[in-house]
C-alpha cells in the first residue's frame, strides 16, 4: 500500500476508500501544517487553514487525470491562505518581529532573536521575508514542489523567475542568519 | 538590486540554509485536529458509498422490471403437447386480423429435408462390398426404405418442433400445405380430437383447398 501514488490513493478515497485517505493524509500532514504555519500569522490561523483545506480535499473529492496531488493540494492551501490575507487584510508579518528591521539585510538581527535557537530565528526570519519569496522557499522545502510546478502554481509563468525569487530568499536568510551557519 | 547581482550565484540545493531548516520541521497538527479531519473523511467516504446504492438498486429494480415483462408478453415455449394453444393463437391471429397475412406471399423457408443420421457402420459396408452380386442388388432397396423411413422420421420431428412455439401459428397459417401436415402429425401421434377441430379450423379458412384421402375421414 506504501508504494501506491498519492493519485491513485486519492482516487481510492473519491471511490469510498477510508484507509486511502488516512494514508495520504500521513504522507501529507506535517508539510501541509509546516506549510501553512511558518505562512500564517499565528497557528491558530494555520490550524483553521489546514482543517479548510482538508475539509475542501475531502468535500470536493473528485479523480483528476493529470497534473500531481502533490501540487493540488498546496495549490488549494495556498488558494485558501491568499483568501483568507485579503478578507481579513492580516499582514504577513511575524507576531513579535517587525519586518521592516529584519528585512533589511544591512543590519543584524535585533536583540530579541539573540536569545533564540537558530531554528527558532531561521522561523522567524522566515515569516519576515517578502512574501513572494518565503512562499517560494516554503513551496520548495515544504511541499518539495520543483520549479516549474511552483511556476505554475504562483502563475508568474516562468522557471527562472521562480529561480530567482528562491536565490534571493536564501541569501537574504544566509545574511540574517550568518552567526548560526 | 544591482549589488545582488555582482555577488556570486547562491546555489539552490545543498544550501545550508536548506538544511538548517529541515531541523526546524518538528511541528505537527495536534491529535484533535487529526481526528476531526479523519473523521470528517470517514463520514463523506461513507456518504460517497451509499450515493451508489440507490441508482444501482433502481437499475437493478428496472431490469428485472423488463426483463420480467418481456418473459410474460412473449413466452419462450409452449409445453409439447399443447397443440390446442397453437389454435387458440391462431384463432388469436384471425380475430387481431392478421388473416389478410396469408394471401400476400409470405417467404417461407423450404422445409429442409435433415441427412439420415442413420449410417451403415464402416465393416458392414465392406461387407456389403464383399458380398456376391445378387446379395448387393437385395440390400440397395432395404437401404433405400431405411433412409426413406430415417426422412419421414425427421420431417416428423420437424413438424412437432414447429408446433411447439406459438410464433410457428403464423407460418402454418400461411401455408395451407404445412397446416395439414402439422394436423396429420396430431392424429397419428394420437391427438385425433384436437386434430379433427384443427382440420374444421382448417376447413373454414380454405374451404377450396383439395384434402388429402387420409385426412377426408376426420372431416366433421
Amino acid at each position: 500500500m506504501n508504494e501506491i501514488s498519492d493519485e491513485e490513493l486519492y482516487r481510492r478515497y473519491c471511490r469510498g476508500d477510508t484507509q486511502a485517505f488516512e494514508l495520504v493524509y500521513e504522507r501529507y500532514r506535517q508539510s501541509l501544517y509546516l506549510f501553512l504555519l511558518r505562512s500564517c500569522n499565528t497557528r491558530a490561523d494555520a490550524e483553521e487553514l489546514y482543517q479548510e483545506v482538508w475539509s475542501r480535499i475531502i468535500t470536493t473529492a473528485k479523480p483528476f487525470k493529470q497534473g500531481s496531488f502533490k501540487a493540488y493540494i498546496f495549490q488549494i492551501a495556498r488558494n485558501l491562505k491568499i483568501n483568507r490575507f485579503r478578507r481579513e487584510h492580516l499582514r504577513i508579518v511575524a507576531d513579535e518581529v517587525d519586518m521592516t528591521t529584519v528585512q533589511d539585510p544591512g543590519k543584524t538581527p535585533d536583540g530579541l532573536l539573540h536569545d533564540l535557537d537558530c531554528s527558532e530565528m531561521l522561523k522567524r526570519h522566515l515569516v519576515s521575508l517578502p512574501h513572494e519569496q518565503s512562499e517560494v522557499f516554503l513551496l520548495k522545502e515544504e511541499a518539495g514542489l520543483t520549479l516549474e510546478q511552483i511556476a505554475t502554481m504562483i502563475s508568474v509563468g516562468s522557471r527562472e523567475t521562480v529561480k530567482s525569487r528562491l536565490r534571493y530568499a536564501l541569501r537574504q536568510l544566509r545574511k540574517l542568519m550568518e552567526e548560526c551557519l | 538590486m544591482s549589488d545582488q547581482r555582482k555577488q556570486p550565484e547562491t546555489p539552490l540545493d545543498d544550501h545550508p540554509i536548506q538544511a538548517l531548516y529541515q531541523t526546524t520541521r518538528q511541528e505537527l497538527p495536534s491529535a484533535e485536529l487529526d481526528r476531526q479531519i479523519l473523521a470528517l473523511a470517514s463520514r463523506e467516504a461513507s456518504r460517497r458509498r451509499r450515493r451508489w446504492l440507490f441508482p444501482l438498486s433502481s437499475a437493478a429494480v428496472i431490469l428485472l422490471g423488463v426483463t420480467l415483462t418481456l418473459q410474460l408478453v412473449a413466452p419462450p415455449e409452449l409445453a409439447p403437447e399443447s397443440e390446442e394453444l397453437l389454435l387458440e393463437a391462431q384463432d388469436s391471429n384471425q380475430r387481431a386480423g392478421t388473416s389478410e397475412i396469408p394471401h400476400k406471399s409470405i417467404s417461407m423457408p423450404a422445409p429442409t429435408v435433415a441427412k439420415p443420421s442413420m449410417e451403415f457402420p464402416q465393416d458392414s459396408s465392406a461387407k456389403i462390398r464383399q458380398a456376391p452380386a445378387g446379395f448387393a442388388r437385395d440390400a440397395e432397396p432395404q437401404n433405400r426404405q431405411i433412409q426413406q423411413t430415417d426422412r419421414q422420421e425427421v420431417r416428423r420431428k420437424e413438424l412437432l418442433q414447429l408446433g411447439r412455439h406459438k410464433k410457428d401459428a403464423r407460418k402454418i397459417d400461411s401455408d395451407p400445405q404445412l397446416w395439414l401436415e402439422v394436423i396429420g402429425q396430431q392424429i397419428e401421434s394420437g391427438r385425433v380430437e384436437a386434430g379433427q377441430r384443427a382440420l374444421a379450423e382448417f376447413r373454414k379458412r380454405y374451404p377450396d383447398y383439395p384434402l388429402p384421402e387420409h385426412l377426408l375421414q376426420y372431416v366433421e
